[in-house]
C-alpha cells in the first residue's frame, strides 16, 4: 500500500494556485527530498498531507485514507515545520511529555538522548528557547516519535552546523534500524543530498520532477569544452543551461549518458562532469522559469 | 477515549498558569475586601457585600480563550484531530467548572461558620445567589463558569478561523444587530413584557438553566467552527 498518494491535487488560496494538478506516490521506507523554491508549495502539500489544511480538488490518500480529521491516519504521521509554535506556559519537559502519549511508536530512550545530544534544557520555559533550540526541540520530537511517515519542514533554521550534522546522522542511523518514511524539505541541498533516496521538486505549484536521486544526478551533466563541439555533442540533448567564454563553451545538459555517448563526447574533446543535485535542482528550475 | 484524556493533558499540564492565576486574583481581591470592610466601623446593613468573586470568573474565562489561540496549533501540530482537540476541551472546563464551583461551595460554607470572616463579609454568599440546597449551590457557582468559558472559547474559536476581520466583523454585526433589536424593542414598547418575562423566571432558571442553555449552544458553535479551522 502507498503511504501517500496524490492525483492531480490542486490547493487554490483565493486567486493563488498554491498547488497544481500535482500527482505522485511515496512508497514505504524511503527518505524522499521534497525541494523547490519558496512558494513553490512544498508547505502546502505537507500541511494537506498531515490534515493540517483542507480544501483540495483532486485526490489525495494517507494510507489509503482521506488525511482532513482521521485519526487513524494522522496518528501514524509526525510533521515537524519551522513555524510551530507552543503554548507559551510549556517547559520543554512538558512538550516531551505529551509528544510521548501522543505518538504510538515514540521512544523514551532516544528522545532523551537527543534532549543531551542537542543540549536542551528540560526545565526550560519554551518562551526562553533560542530559535536553534526550538528547532533542535522539533528535531527530537520527529525523531524520537518514530512515525511510520514523518516530515521534516525545514526543520534546522537557527541549528548550527555541528547541530545540523548530528541531526542528519541520527536521523540515518535510527533510520537504518527502523525504517520508515522520511519528507525532508530544505533549502540545503547539498547538505542533505547524500541522505535523500529521492527527489520530488516543486516549482511553482507544479511537480516538475519525481525521480530516483541517482538517476537525477546521472541524467544531469555539465559539458564544457570549444563551442562548436559542445554544441555539436548538445544538440541530441536538452540544454537546461549554456554560458560560453571566448570560444569556450560550458553548458548543463539532460538526457541519458551512456557508455557509447560518453566515448562521442571525449573524441569531441569535451569534459563531462557529474553535477551536484543541488546544481541539478537549480538547473532544473531556472531552465523552467526561463522558458516562461 | 484514552486520546482525547491526552489531549486534555495540553490543557492541564502547565497546570500553575491555569490555577494560579484565577484564583490569586480572587484571592487578592478577598483580602483587599476584608481589609476595607475591617477598616469601616458600622457597615451600613446590607452594605457588606461585594461582587469581587466576578474577578474569578472573568479571569477563568482569559485563561480559556488563551488556552485556544495558544493550544490548538500546537496540537493540531501534532497531528491530533480538530475534534478531538475540542471534545478534550470541553472535558477540561467542564470539570474544571464543576471542581471550582465545589471549592465555592466549601469557601462559602467556610464564610457561613466564622460570620462572614468575623466583619460579617458576604464575599461568596451574594444575596440572590446564595441558595439553601447545597447541590444547587454548586450549579449555581459551576453554570458561570461554563456560560462565560464557552463565550469566550466560541470567540477564540472565530478568532482562529476567521482572523481578526472575522472577529471585528463579526463584532460590527453584533452591534448592528443589537442596536437594531433594541431599537425594534423601543418602538414597539416591548420593554415592560420583558421584565415581566425575566421576574417571572424562576430565580434557578435564571441562575443556572438559561444559562446552561446558552453555554451548550456557544460550545456546539464552538465546535461546528473548529472543524474547518486552519492553524
Amino acid at each position: 500500500m502507498s503511504v501517500v498518494a496524490a492525483a492531480g491535487l490542486t490547493k487554490r488560496f483565493g486567486e493563488v494556485t498554491a498547488l497544481d494538478d500535482v500527482t505522485f506516490t511515496l512508497t514505504g521506507n524511503k527518505i524522499y527530498g521534497l525541494l523547490g523554491r519558496n512558494g513553490a508549495g512544498k508547505t502546502t502539500l505537507m500541511q494537506l498531507i498531515t490534515g493540517q489544511n483542507g480544501g483540495i480538488s483532486g485526490d489525495l490518500t494517507l494510507f489509503g485514507e482521506r488525511p482532513y480529521e482521521n485519526e487513524r491516519a494522522l496518528s501514524r504521521v509526525v510533521f515537524i515545520k519551522e513555524s510551530q509554535t507552543y503554548p507559551t506556559a510549556y517547559q520543554v519537559r512538558h512538550v516531551m511529555s505529551l509528544a510521548r502519549r501522543l505518538f504510538p511508536n515514540w521512544d523514551e530512550d532516544f528522545a532523551q538522548s537527543l534532549l543531551d545530544d542537542f543540549d536542551l534544557p528540560r526545565k526550560r520555559n519554551v518562551r526562553k528557547l533560542s530559535r536553534g533550540m526550538l528547532s533542535a526541540l522539533g528535531v527530537t520530537i520527529g525523531l524520537a516519535a518514530r512515525a511510520p511517515l514523518t516530515f521534516f519542514d525545514e526543520p534546522y533554521l537557527g541549528l548550527d552546523a555541528v547541530a545540523r550534522q548530528l541531526f542528519y546522522d541520527r536521523l540515518l542511523a535510527d533510520y537504518a534500524e527502523n525504517p520508515r518514511t522520511v519528507v525532508l524539505s530544505t533549502h540545503l541541498i547539498d547538505e542533505v543530498a547524500d541522505l535523500i533516496e529521492h527527489v520530488l521538486l516543486l516549482d511553482r505549484g507544479k511537480l516538475l520532477l519525481d525521480a530516483p536521486s541517482d538517476e537525477l544526478r546521472g541524467e544531469v551533466m555539465e559539458a564544457s569544452g570549444p563551442a562548436a563541439a559542445v554544441d555539436e555533442f548538445a544538440a541530441g540533448y536538452r540544454v537546461l543551461h549554456r554560458e560560453q567564454l571566448g570560444g569556450a563553451v560550458r553548458a548543463s545538459l539532460r538526457g541519458s549518458f551512456d557508455d557509447a555517448e560518453r566515448t562521442r563526447a571525449k573524441k569531441l574533446g569535451i569534459d563531462l562532469a557529474p553535477v551536484s543535485l543541488q546544481q541539478a535542482v537549480v538547473r532544473l528550475t531556472t531552465e523552467r522559469t526561463n522558458a516562461r | 477515549m484514552t486520546r482525547i484524556l491526552d489531549v486534555a493533558r495540553m490543557h492541564t499540564i502547565a497546570w500553575v498558569g491555569q490555577l494560579a492565576w484565577p484564583w490569586g486574583i480572587m484571592a487578592l481581591s478577598l483580602g483587599v475586601n476584608l481589609l476595607i470592610f475591617a477598616s469601616i466601623d458600622e457597615a451600613a446593613p446590607g452594605k457588606n457585600t461585594t461582587g469581587g468573586l466576578a474577578s474569578l470568573y472573568i479571569v477563568c474565562s482569559i485563561v480559556a480563550a488563551a488556552s485556544i489561540s495558544q493550544v490548538f496549533p500546537f496540537a493540531l501540530g501534532m497531528g491530533v484531530t480538530r475534534r478531538t482537540f475540542y471534545l478534550a476541551t470541553v472535558l477540561v472546563n467542564v470539570v474544571q467548572a464543576v471542581a471550582y464551583g465545589v471549592l465555592l461551595y466549601l469557601l462559602n460554607l467556610i464564610e457561613g461558620a466564622t460570620g462572614g470572616f468575623g466583619i460579617e463579609l458576604r464575599f461568596f454568599r451574594i444575596p440572590y445567589i446564595d441558595v439553601d440546597n447545597g447541590l444547587l449551590q454548586i450549579a449555581v457557582y459551576a453554570v458561570p463558569f461554563l456560560f462565560l468559558n464557552f463565550l469566550s472559547i466560541f470567540v477564540a474559536v472565530w478568532y482562529v478561523r476567521f482572523g481578526m476581520n472575522g472577529l471585528l466583523g463579526a463584532g460590527a454585526a453584533l452591534i448592528l444587530v443589537t442596536g437594531l433589536l433594541v431599537a425594534l424593542i423601543t418602538w414597539q414598547g416591548w420593554f415592560g413584557d420583558i421584565w415581566q418575562w425575566l421576574s417571572s423566571q424562576h430565580q434557578i432558571s435564571l441562575l443556572v438553566g438559561w444559562p446552561a442553555l446558552i453555554a451548550a449552544v456557544a460550545a456546539l458553535g464552538g465546535m461546528a467552527a473548529i472543524r474547518r479551522a486552519n492553524a
